[in-house]
């Protein structure tokens, strides 16, 4: 085996030759080198303080952003309350106490003139305009304590309802002078409380500021989403799939291609009316509803999805296809077992970047009556109902002093919201993430 | 001759209107290690993922020609490609394993193939392969380890384990060694040794000293064409072509 030996050349003759002539050594200490030398540090510096600028200028934008609604909104999730002493027994409801336990007991206050005996309760207790120091809805605070303590029917007691919209800004140092002066007059009494306030947290919108609440365009925008993340995600994992692994390259693939990724730049308002022609017009689905709304950002989301979730297919290595088709795989198997889960980590951050858009979304939800005036949540997917965007909207359009901390405060809600929803996509991405 | 694993009769391969592989036949045997050398670009590799029919993932691939395993034409139509590939497996260039456990990657296999029934099974074939792989010694505490962790021979060896995992009458490897040191290749070359005579092994290769090393039978080609095919010790020491005299001592490739 070892009459021929492999691999010995003859060396290069040219390549041990000397230069014809000497060769003169570069002088790095001449003027012109060392100023040079100068300007690329100078041009180094210049260009990362420039970042540097940058960074702290957005991180300064945003500090101001979160800062200022959180100072203005803050006081929108408390109301003011006032003590107010009321006698059950000398108003006499004509209603027996056994019915306050009973599935129709609301309807029952309602009707035995509860409203009315408030409102004289709070006549006798501060004068002739008394009555309009209380929220509309302090009877309803009434009623739940009642509720609660049927005995209190016979007797007399004491019981914090929320104030006017007036008062409870003067309260809160920003009212009208009038509301001013009746504050510090019941100030001096002593009658004034503060508390967290459960009518924003669990109630839907309403016309008076006090009575609004918080919690029927967060369930309308929590349907909505979900709506939107069951048809998006897999509809755009799949397409991203189908179109990286299974798909031909030709003419058509390419034209799907660009007609994906402009999708994806098309104002959102245009996708509002396609919702409202396909889905209301043609489809005569219910106005003002989350699987509408949902409907219609899935539309919007799932360019989005379809881009990201391609990139991140593209970059699952060959080898990874190989080795598996290698050893059997079917091609299925190839995708569920090996690029699906390596390109998951990538297909959930273009699916957050999606939903979080989906989230603050109005222009198309106008377009398919999401805007409408809704004082109840919405019990399910049919029924009409309004997201937090579009209720910000709304109240930032209200003339009431009173709204303006209520907007500041879904604004909040909006953006913990959008946190949360974000922190459980990138748990999940950690979760899912590989490493090499 | 009635023993031959594979035999290919006429094979071309075409990448659209490119002919990569011009009428090459060759047999594959079961007692034999056989290398393919030639220099870079003469389509070696190309024929030797016909074999297993990877080239089908390259769409503008064909194959002309008669490529038969045990007698049966690997691409006639009741040819189950997927059943292909657990019985022709097959070892790639840059070491490839699954980013899972030592474990999952060789359990990988016998799973979607249903090979093992119970746990025990599984965990038997995965210590089996592992043994023959000349692996298990090296991992047997770690086996919920990465396998990317490994070292690049460890892996080069992992990926072979789980190979014979599926337990293949043919392993195909495509220059297995080219991104290896020189030690981790003597180990490689070792468990080539040792699996003869097992699988019907085919190697393509860079490097002649190695085709020397592990073969029984060597196959040179040239620009697609197969120039020679013989005993490796004819062609190293008594080449018939000048030209495939001219590759081996290192006039050109």
């Amino acid at each position: 085996m070892n009459s021929v030996t492999p691999f010995i050349g003859t060396p290069d003759a040219t390549a041990s030759a000397k230069p014809a002539t000497a060769r003169v050594p570069t002088d790095w200490t001449t003027k012109a080198m060392q100023s040079r030398i100068r300007r690329r540090y100078a041009a180094e510096r210049r260009f990362r303080l420039a970042g540097l600028a940058a960074v702290w200028l957005s991180a300064g934008f945003l500090a101001f952003l979160l800062s200022s609604m959180l100072w203005q909104g803050a006081s929108g999730f408390v109301e003011t309350r006032v003590a107010l002493p009321i006698d059950f027994a000398a108003a006499a409801l004509p209603i027996e106490p056994a019915r306050l336990t009973s599935r129709g007991a609301d309807l029952a206050l309602a009707s035995a003139g509860l409203e009315g005996a408030v409102d004289s309760a709070a006549t006798r207790a501060f004068g002739k305009d008394g009555e309009g120091l209380l929220s509309d809805g302090a009877w309803v605070t009434v009623r739940d304590a009642l509720k609660a303590d049927p005995g209190l029917l016979s007797r007399k007691t004491v019981i914090a309802v929320p104030v006017a919209s007036p008062v409870d800004m003067a309260a809160k140092g920003d009212g009208p002078p009038e509301a001013e002066a009746v504050v510090a007059r019941l100030k001096a009494r002593g009658v004034l409380t503060r508390g967290l306030s459960m009518t924003f947290l669990t109630t839907a919108d309403s016309t008076d500021a006090t009575r609004v609440g918080i919690w029927g365009a967060f369930k309308g925008s929590l349907l909505t989403m979900i709506v939107t993340l069951l048809l998006a995600f897999p509809i755009g994992v799949l397409s991203a799939l189908y179109l990286e692994e299974y798909a031909p390259k030709n003419r058509w693939t390419d034209l799907i291609e660009v007609s994906i990724n402009n999708l994806a730049a098309v104002p959102s308002i245009i996708f509002g009316l396609l919702g409202l022609a396909v889905f209301l017009g043609t489809f005569g689905m219910p106005r003002s509803a989350p699987l509408v709304g949902g409907l219609t950002l899935a539309l919007m989301t799932m360019p989005v999805i379809v881009i990201a979730g391609r990139n991140a297919i593209k970059a699952v290595p060959p080898s990874i296809r190989d080795a598996a088709l290698g050893i059997g795989a079917s091609p299925v198997q190839v995708v569920f077992h090996h690029v699906l889960p390596l390109a998951l980590p990538g297909i959930l951050t273009g699916t957050i970047i999606g939903m979080a858009r989906a989230l603050g979304e109005t222009a198309p939800l106008l377009m398919i009556g999401m805007r409408a005036f809704i004082a109840a949540p919405p019990s399910g997917l049919r029924d009409p109902a309004t997201v937090l965007p579009v209720q910000i909207f709304l109240w930032s359009d209200q003339v009431s002093r009173g709204f303006i901390e209520k907007t500041s405060a879904a604004i909040i809600v909006l953006l913990v919201f959008l946190l949360a929803m974000n922190g459980v996509a990138i748990y999940l991405r950690n979760k899912f993430e590989t490493r090499w | 001759m009635t023993n031959h694993k594979m035999t290919a009769r006429d094979v071309s391969v075409y990448y659209g209107q490119k002919r990569a592989i011009d009428n090459v036949s060759i047999d594959v045997d079961m007692d034999n290690v056989t290398a393919f050398i030639g220099p870079s670009g003469c389509g070696k590799s190309t024929f030797l993922r016909t074999l297993n029919r990877m080239n089908d993932t390259v769409a503008s691939a064909r194959v002309e020609g008669k490529i038969e395993l045990d007698g049966h034409d690997i691409y006639s139509p009741d040819m189950d490609v997927v059943q292909l590939r657990a019985r022709v497996g097959m070892v790639f260039q840059k070491p490839n394993p699954f980013p899972k456990s030592i474990y999952e990657n060789v359990a990988y296999g016998p799973r979607i193939h249903g090979l093992a029934g119970a746990k025990s099974d599984l965990d038997q074939i995965v210590e089996k392969s592992l043994r023959r792989a000349g692996l298990w010694d090296e991992v047997k505490d770690r086996l919920t380890d990465s396998g990317t962790a490994l070292s690049g021979g460890q892996q080069q060896r992992l990926c072979i384990a789980r190979a014979i995992a599926v337990d293949p009458e043919v392993i195909l490897m495509d220059e297995p060694c080219s991104a290896l040191d020189p030690i981790a290749t003597a180990k490689i070359e070792e468990l080539i040794h040792e699996l003869r005579g097992r699988y019907a092994i085919v190697i393509v290769t860079h490097n002649m000293q190695q085709a020397a090393r592990v073969s029984q039978r060597t196959a040179f080609f040239h620009l697609g064409t197969l120039v020679e095919y013989g005993d490796t010790s004819a062609i190293f020491t008594n080449p018939r072509e000048e030209r495939t005299k001219d590759y081996i001592t290192g006039r050109y490739g």
